[in-house]
């Protein structure tokens, strides 16, 4: 324990993690304002949980699922709804957000157009950096579901921005394992 | 110039504004913790922290909270009208009154049950319970038995109380609580032995096994512990008296925010007439009422709740509230994070933590029939002891049409495509009017599709253009009309079937469709008999390079017989190419005339 009562493997988390929370989550929610609190929010639960969260092989994927699931579960009902959905519509207004502009509203655009879970699944894959077999786990799903959202989320991906990412789903075993160890050697 | 994903993502990620403190999120963390439990009655409440447990300061709604918190999501707790010194506590769905006197700890899941050595005390798991080994909670329950002369109370959420801690297998006794229906026991001589203390005796040889009684009130999800002296009665009964529903005496919602109970799902367009007490929810398309007496809310998730959507259901979490409601989607999953392990688990694991349904009351699920996995429509994961479902044909007395499921006496399900509505009733022999009076209130806000004649004779074999799915839509196709349309309302174009009656035809049809999904055109014509006949059911794909849909193909035994997939539902892969048509197969007798019994094919646009 730390001088001010807390844990200190909980310290190491949650300062390493807020950053990649934000950035994940941003890229779910679209909006980082919403994204810090979602993030904030998923610390406090994470710490509410730690010793349990801890022994996680993710706890970073465990709290962008927390995250995420605040996003649609609770806040979309709630204060944020609006705000939220707002951002999550692709022809909102997106002056405001970053001044990198162009590329980021491509990407916020795009993102929009995924369903909730599809989103998550890219998330969890390519930001936070699981296998499908960890993302599986984090939302308890098979990893071939997560394959599966995976596929569809990059199909509509290809069709609004030009990316070169392979597919995952429908592929060999082979093809999905050496998949998954590229994806844990990139992170 | 195409870039990789992974760069892309982190270049446009969001960067945070603020630093975050871990200490600041530690002490949100335990303030949330003490709201929860507490409550501004609690004030002035005088307070011990003892070990690792936290009293309660008193706290101000919202003070220092990042979000709300969840509990700003229930209805408003009532404040009760408690004899001068005690203090109100909330656990599970109820709140009720405890002297002040009594020491209040909060007991946490991974933590044994300190041991007081003297004085009252108030153990409250609101969340869970506590979850120490075997030996460390009989030793420390030996403690409590043995260091104290004063009343114990213990409450956690019944929910959360594993059944062998219940104890089922003893005698449990009716006991009204106010308005509610309770339960009671005492413990038995037999039962108290949590083995030697410190001093290698055994807790039960002290006189304290009549003393110890056990009280669960199913409908506030409360589990009571109290180990008394004869004095104390009065006192427990005097607790007891205070137990009063949440969502109850409830003082009005601000008048800026609509008077929504918690979990009604989406508002329903149509006013209907409904039971005092009920609440109109719209799932699918269908709008109907609910009780809110024992609480409803939508199906949430909170942490990791969700099982695989192939996995076996685990209603582990119907039995907290009346109804549950899955607007977006079916929930098929079990809770992971309420398992007395603590530790998510993998799904072959998971399903042995599944807790047992407190079938002490009716619970509903409900959730769009598009969404409900075709393992759960066919109750293709029930216990290998239940029952075979039967299924009939039902029409509701709003004229509904649909199927009705009962497994055994346990549950009930009810697909109405017409209004895209999946019922779930789990246990509903105990409140068999409650099932009743849910079906009754079903209404569609939009004229209901005649289901029973085709619109049209024949639509095979037009082969238009693929256009965009739309909504979920189901066909229910019938061999002796050769082809049944049914058209969901707002999907541009619904799925087609079509009945191949030789051999020729099929071939041809097969290889000109792609039978198979676009990506496998290699499978082999299957062979028809004379006695039947091929459904080939063909689904378009959004052509705006978005896809949408998913098909499922399932089947059901009819009149003695059997349909024929051609292929498994497990080789129909999802949705494979935008823009493509897809058709699955299956042979069916040919002289069945009613199909919607045989086979249901369903296009779903995930969500």
């Amino acid at each position: 324990m730390t001088g001010d009562g807390t844990d200190a493997t909980f310290d190491a988390f949650c300062v390493a993690a807020y950053p990649r929370l934000v950035a994940a989550l941003g890229h779910v929610v679209g909006d980082r304002a919403v994204a810090e609190e979602l993030a904030q929010e998923s610390l406090v639960r994470a710490h509410q949980r730690w010793r349990r969260v801890s022994q996680l092989d993710s706890p970073l994927g465990w709290a962008v699922h927390v995250g995420t699931n605040l996003a649609r579960s609770h806040l979309r009902r709630r204060v944020l709804a609006r705000r939220v959905d707002r951002q999550l519509t692709a022809d909102a207004p997106t002056a405001h957000l970053d001044p990198d502009a162009a590329e980021a509203v491509a990407v916020r655009a795009a993102m929009a157009a995924l369903s909730l879970p599809q989103r998550e699944a890219v998330v969890l894959r390519f930001v936070v950096g699981l296998t499908a077999v960890e993302a599986g786990r984090v939302l308890g799903i098979e990893p071939a579901a997560v394959r599966a959202r995976t596929h569809r989320a990059l199909g509509v991906l290809r069709g609004r921005l030009a990316i070169d990412e392979p597919d995952d789903a429908g592929s060999t075993e082979r093809r999905r394992h050496r998949e998954d160890e590229e994806v844990r050697r990139a992170h | 110039m195409p870039t990789d994903l992974r760069e892309l993502l982190e270049r446009t990620a969001a960067s945070p504004t603020t630093v975050v403190d871990p200490a600041e999120v530690a002490s949100r963390s335990r303030r949330r913790t003490r709201q929860r439990r507490g409550g501004a009655a609690l004030t002035g409440v005088a307070l011990v922290a003892l070990l690792a447990v936290v009293a309660w300061p008193g706290v101000v709604p919202g003070d220092g909270l990042v979000i709300e918190d969840r509990a700003a999501d229930q209805p408003d707790v009532p404040v009760l009208d408690l004899p001068e010194g005690w203090v109100q506590v909330q656990v599970g769905a109820a709140v009720f009154g405890i002297p002040g006197e009594l020491e209040v700890v909060e007991v946490d899941a991974d933590d044994p049950l300190p041991c007081p050595n003297a004085g009252y005390r108030a153990y409250l798991a609101t969340e869970s319970y506590p979850v120490a080994t075997h030996d460390e909670a009989g030793r420390e329950y030996a403690c409590n038995l043995a260091g104290n002369t004063a009343p114990q109370l213990f409450a956690a959420p019944l929910t959360a109380v594993p059944a062998a801690h219940l104890g089922d297998d003893a005698a449990w006794h009716p006991l009204p609580i106010g308005d509610l229906a309770g339960e009671w026991r005492l413990e038995s001589p037999a039962d108290t032995s949590t083995g030697p203390d410190d001093d290698g005796e055994d807790v039960a040889d002290h006189g304290f096994a009549d003393r110890t009684a056990w009280y669960r009130v199913p409908a506030v999800d409360l589990h009571l512990r109290f180990v008394t002296t004869e004095g104390d009665v009065d006192l427990v009964e005097a607790i007891l008296a205070t137990i009063t529903p949440i969502g109850t005496a409830a003082t009005g919602a601000p008048d800026d925010e609509p008077d929504e109970p918690t979990g009604t799902g989406r508002r329903g367009a149509t006013g209907l007439d409904l039971p005092e007490g009920w609440t109109q929810v719209t799932i699918g398309d269908a709008t109907f009422g609910v009780p809110t007496d024992v609480g409803t809310r939508e199906f949430e998730l909170d942490i990791l709740e969700l099982a695989p959507t192939e996995g076996p259901p685990c209603h582990n979490g119907l039995d907290r509230v009346r109804a549950y409601l899955a607007p977006d989607g079916y929930p098929t999953g079990v809770v992971q994070d309420r398992d007395p392990g603590g530790v998510p688990h993998t799904f072959g694991e998971l399903v042995g933590f599944c807790r047992v349904p407190l079938a002490t009351y009716t619970s509903l699920l409900a959730a769009p029939l598009g969404t409900v996995p075709v393992s759960v429509r066919e109750q293709q994961y029930r216990d290998s002891q239940a029952p075979e479902p039967v299924r009939t044909a039902v029409t509701l007395p709003g004229g509904l049409r649909g199927e009705r499921t009962a497994v055994g006496d346990h549950l009930v399900t009810y697909a109405l495509p017409q209004v895209d509505l999946w019922l779930e009733f789990h246990d509903p022999q105990r409140e068999p009017e409650l099932v009743d009076r849910v079906l009754a209130t079903i209404t569609s806000p939009r004229p209901l599709e005649d289901v029973s004649e085709p619109d049209e004779p024949d639509a095979g074999g037009d082969d238009g253009p693929a256009q965009d799915l739309g909504s979920p839509g189901v066909i229910w196709v019938m061999p002796g009309a050769d082809v049944r349309r049914f058209e969901t309302p707002g999907s541009s174009l619904p799925p087609e079937g079509r009945i191949i009656r030789d051999q020729d035809e099929l071939d041809a049809v097969w290889h000109g469709a792609g039978a198979g999904g676009s990506t496998d055109d290699e499978r082999p014509v299957p062979s028809l008999r004379d006695d039947e006949v091929a459904l080939l059911a063909s689904f378009a794909y959004s052509t705006d390079g978005s896809c949408r849909g998913e098909v499922e193909l399932t089947a059901v035994e009819f009149d003695g017989g059997t349909v024929t997939l051609v292929h498994e539902p497990s080789l129909i892969e999802p949705c494979v190419t935008p823009g493509g048509a897809w058709t699955v197969a299956a042979l069916i007798p040919a002289d069945t005339r009613h199909l919607a019994d045989v086979v249901r094919v369903v296009a779903v646009e995930r969500r």
